[in-house]
């Protein structure tokens, strides 16, 4: 790794209150993105992907408690408790993308106005309708077609476009896509995230693409973490992970996806993802897991490098071997 | 059947929520904890308000004196023995203002309660069937809405004659458009939600669609609304009677006794008005503080607090 | 072969746009099809195809503009009043979302209760046993019955409004989407449960869904919906490994795949664009890859053997195309 990270977040922790327990809803969370990469971040509802991106950009809600953890963007480093300082970095090349897109945008604006009005944060007045051309013009949007539309008038597909070039006004160096294709019909997907994978060609742009879709990520992406539970349970090169799943969970997820050219019976993963338990000292799989044993229970295991990636799994121990 | 409860087991196991006992005890217990966890002053409210609803049930056992026995003691300031003191026929304020929180308090609680029935009906109809049905109602809550209250008030006192029964028949009139609206917006937004047409899918009738599926959806910010409503119901009463067009003396009430109170003000005898209007100010504020918690409580995009 | 569960005639019902009158109206165009007892028949289609219209006017949520909707034997769009009311026995739905299907003041037993009760499937004594049965058959333990919505996750909602859609012991189920707003994990569960359930109750279901990969796992027959026509259909198999139609094969091959295929056909132009459209003339036209001056009228429905058909004047060159073994090398190059 030649090429310093754009992008890290070192060992972040975030606590809550719920349902009467204290709970780490994310721990140790450490992730590295590259310029220029597709980083996919990947698990069920409730694993904490969206919590801890949001973290890092310090948007996380104010009944979080970031305990520890610090990110670091274009060289600027900030604690992760340090929610004004992270979200400096959103006027300094980092932007979002959201799955509901027609929500992110305001109802009373012209998409052609959202777009200029964030350009003007950057641009003198006069060249924003200028710029804003040229956005929508990468963004796949016809201008004068859609500028003077309002956000009901426009298609899905479209909405999540004017919301793409709103996030690339900033000219962003970073962008957080979370969930982007959702909502949106598979051709649609498909461009969007052919969309994405050009820009990040063209423009050096690096991306966070959080999906809880195996699928989603196994095209576009370079390498990928997988969470369950607020933890890391395997991460590495795309190509390392997809050819040696290691884990159970990484198993079961891939199991879970229906195949439209082969199809195959589905293995559910048993469970829910914390499955109503709130201690944490133990592998927060074992409830879930086809192959839990009692050491399981004993501790966090560590994670692990094997076979060219890292898994967090006591059936990959030294002396398991 | 064996094949279902293999499934069953593979499948997914109850989450956290199932260890919780389900009964309507454990959601008042929630609703309890969402609305006054963190939130002294709503409790605060509630408990003053009890005290004062407690004192009205109870006021003639408490009252120390005759509310409207005139007696020679005449204008004596508060002392042990006339706690709010005495007014212009000797009569004692205290007990007056213990009877009088009674009465305001059921003229306020009937007819708000009045208007919730009537308001709600007419918003649940209006919203859910819509059409010429719905013009029709909504333009008469319109007339309605568009009278000022007192010309209202006085309109019906010349028509039926100044009682208890005016005050609250004003009371639930002049109330009706706010529940119809709210109603009939919360029906709107209801009425298309897919459990409403799995509901009609099982069979059920227009009516049971209307009271079972969308009525109980409706009605979560009727209870912000009411408390803050019987709050302005509570001043209304006494503004009407202030006015000499609700209650008539010499059945006490807290407006009449303000109003008597205050041709005395300028001989030094503040605690004829002054008592029983704190009093009036407290139940206000009670209701108020109450109304607020339960908005920002029951409010879900509140939350995060 | 023994009468359908369930067919569909000529339906058609468009809602027209106010504010865009020279833009075709969207909705469903004369549709028919027909759903055998037992079989699950997949109905996939772009957002705004009229997949979700077809399926409420098929449960009498919609009332069409003109066709009929037959179960067993009874025209279902002919009937109003309490006949309608308790004809709806037959045909059952569940929706999309978890958060909206169920009532959140109703227990499950009361919620799903209302079904037995209002149409009278057991009588009052026995429908506690009813209920635990039905929960049983959809994976839900008995003491879910007494639980509210709130204290439910996505998929046990789904669930319940599975167990609803069985109570009455309906000839159809319309599935709309049941699965689309789940996490990948508990999809797979649910639609397990859906597969064992068809194998037990044998059902006829229509599922409706825009991912083609959960339409391959469940459905035994799919239709392919554009713009208010079908435009293919034919068995899963038929359909999936030699699609016929442009859009069906733009569709297949825009699906996310854990194994990317390298398999590319033409994708279709932009979205689905009504404005573009002209009535007429094939629908998909404006945006397909492969239009040619022959498509400025519609083309008939071509057979391609085994109940396989597909609406295109190129239907039996692609079909012939996509059942090579060469067609992946040909469209790669």
């Amino acid at each position: 790794m030649s090429d310093p990270a754009l992008f890290e977040m070192r060992d972040l922790t975030i606590e809550t209150v719920r349902d009467g327990h204290r709970r780490r809803i994310v721990e140790g969370m450490s992730l590295s993105v590259r310029h220029g990469e597709i980083y996919g971040l990947v698990g069920e509802s409730g694993s904490g992907k969206s919590i801890s991106m949001m973290a890092s950009v310090g948007l996380a809600a104010a009944s979080l408690d970031i305990t520890a953890g610090d990110v670091s963007f274009a060289g600027r480093r900030f604690a992760a408790s340090d929610r004004r300082g992270l979200r400096s970095n959103l006027s300094h090349g980092v932007s979002l993308l959201f799955q509901n897109a027609k929500g992110a945008l305001s109802p009373f604006l012209t998409t052609g106005a959202q777009v200029e009005r964030v350009l003007a944060g950057r641009l003198p007045k006069s060249t924003c309708r200028r710029e804003a051309i040229e956005l929508f013009r990468v963004c796949g949007l016809n201008h004068a077609d859609l500028a003077d539309k309002y956000p009901h008038q426009i298609s899905g597909g479209q909405a999540q476009r004017v919301a793409m070039a709103c996030a690339l006004a900033t000219e962003p160096r970073l962008l957080i896509a979370d969930e982007p294709t959702t909502a949106l019909d598979v051709t649609t997907e498909r461009e969007l995230l052919r969309f994405l994978t050009r820009l990040c060609r063209e423009r050096d742009l690096a991306i966070v693409l959080i999906a809880h879709n195996l699928s989603l990520v196994a095209e576009y992406c370079s390498g990928l973490t997988i969470l369950h539970a607020g933890q890391i349970v395997e991460r590495g090169p795309l190509a390392s992970v997809f050819a040696e799943p290691l884990h159970p969970y990484t198993r079961g997820l891939i199991a879970a996806v229906p195949d439209v050219d082969a199809p195959h019976e589905l293995e559910p993963l048993a469970g829910s993802v914390w499955g109503g338990r709130s201690d944490i000292e133990r592998c927060r799989f074992s409830h879930r897991c086809p192959f839990a044993q009692p050491d399981c229970e004993a501790g966090v295991p560590a994670l692990l490098p094997r076979a060219g990636h890292e898994v967090r799994c006591i059936l990959y121990r030294e002396d398991a071997t | 059947m064996a094949m279902a409860s293999e499934i069953g087991v593979a499948g997914e196991p109850m989450t956290a929520a199932a260890k919780l006992p389900a009964s309507r005890d454990s959601s008042w217990r929630r609703i309890y904890a969402r609305v006054f966890a963190g939130d002294p002053l709503g409790l605060a409210g509630v408990v003053i308000l009890a005290v004062l609803l407690l004192v009205a049930a109870f006021g003639p056992l408490l009252a120390t004196h005759d509310p409207i026995l005139t007696t020679p003691d005449t204008l004596l300031p508060p002392s042990g023995a006339h706690w709010f003191g005495t007014d212009d026929f000797g009569r004692d304020v205290f007990s007056r203002t213990l009877v009088s929180l009674r009465i305001d308090f059921i003229v306020a609680s009937v007819g708000v309660t009045g208007a919730i029935l009537i308001g709600s009906l007419i918003g649940l109809v209006c919203g859910y069937r819509g059409g010429w049905l719905d013009d029709t109602l909504m333009r008469f809550v319109d007339i309605i809405q568009s009278f000022p209250l007192i010309l209202v008030a006085m309109v019906l006192v010349l028509a039926i004659g100044p009682s208890v029964g005016s005050i609250v028949i004003v009371t639930v009139l002049i109330n009706i458009p706010l529940y119809a609206r709210v109603i009939r917006g919360q029906t709107l937004a209801v009425k298309h939600l897919d459990y409403v047409d799995a509901a009609r899918c099982s069979g059920a009738t227009e009516l049971g669609i209307m009271f079972r599926h969308v009525l109980p959806n409706t009605l979560n910010p009727i209870a912000i609304h009411a408390s803050l409503n019987l709050a302005a119901a509570v001043g209304n009463v006494a503004v009407l009677s202030f006015l000499g067009i609700g209650i008539r003396p010499p059945t006490p009430d807290l407006g009449v006794m303000v109003a008597e109170g205050t041709k005395f003000l300028v001989q030094g005898a503040w605690w004829m008005s002054i008592c029983p209007g704190l009093i009036l100010c407290t139940t206000i504020f009670s209701l108020n503080l109450l109304g607020d918690a339960l908005e920002s409580g029951l409010d879900p995009r509140r939350q995060d607090r | 072969m023994n009468s359908p569960a369930l067919s569909v005639r000529n339906l058609l019902r468009l809602f027209r746009n106010a504010a865009e009158p020279e833009a075709m109206p969207v909705g469903v165009r004369n549709v028919s099809l027909e759903i055998a007892t037992g079989e699950v028949v997949g109905l996939i289609g772009e957002s705004g195809c009229g997949k979700t219209t077809l399926g409420r006017c098929i449960v009498g949520l919609e009332r069409p503009d003109s066709g009929e909707v037959v179960v067993g034997g009874t025209d279902f769009t002919a009937l109003s009043g309490r006949d309608r009311r308790a004809f709806r026995r037959n045909v059952q739905v569940v929706f999309q979302k978890p958060e909206t299907s169920l009532n959140p003041r109703m227990t499950v037993a009361r919620f799903v209760g209302e079904a037995l009760a209002n149409f009278d499937v057991v009588p009052r004594g026995a429908r506690r046993a009813r209920l635990e049965m039905l929960a049983g058959l959809v994976g839900l333990n008995a003491d879910a019955l007494e639980r509210y919505p709130h204290q439910l996750s996505g998929g046990e909602r789904q669930r319940v409004a599975i167990m609803r859609a069985l109570a009455s012991e309906p000839q159809v189920i319309v599935l709309d989407e049941p699965t689309s707003a789940l996490d990948v994990s508990v999809q797979a569960q649910v639609l397990r449960t859906l597969k064992a359930l068809q194998a037990e109750v044998g059902t006829a279901m229509l599922f409706i869904s825009h991912d083609v990969a959960v339409v391959r796992y469940v459905a035994s027959r799919v239709l392919v919906m554009y713009l208010g026509v079908i435009v293919e259909e034919g068995p899963a198999d038929a359909v999936f490994t030699a699609p016929s139609h442009p859009y069906t094969r733009a569709l297949l091959a825009a699906a996310p795949r854990l194994k990317p295929s390298g398999d590319e056909a033409p994708p279709m132009h932009g979205e689905l664009d009504l404005r573009a459209a002209r009535s007429g003339e094939c629908p998909v036209r404006p945006r397909c890859p492969l239009a040619h001056d022959r498509c400025r009228e519609a083309p008939p429905m071509a057979d391609l053997g085994d109940g396989h058909r597909a609406a295109c004047w190129l239907a039996d060159d692609l079909n012939k195309q996509s059942s090579e073994p060469t067609y992946r090398e040909k469209t790669a190059s």
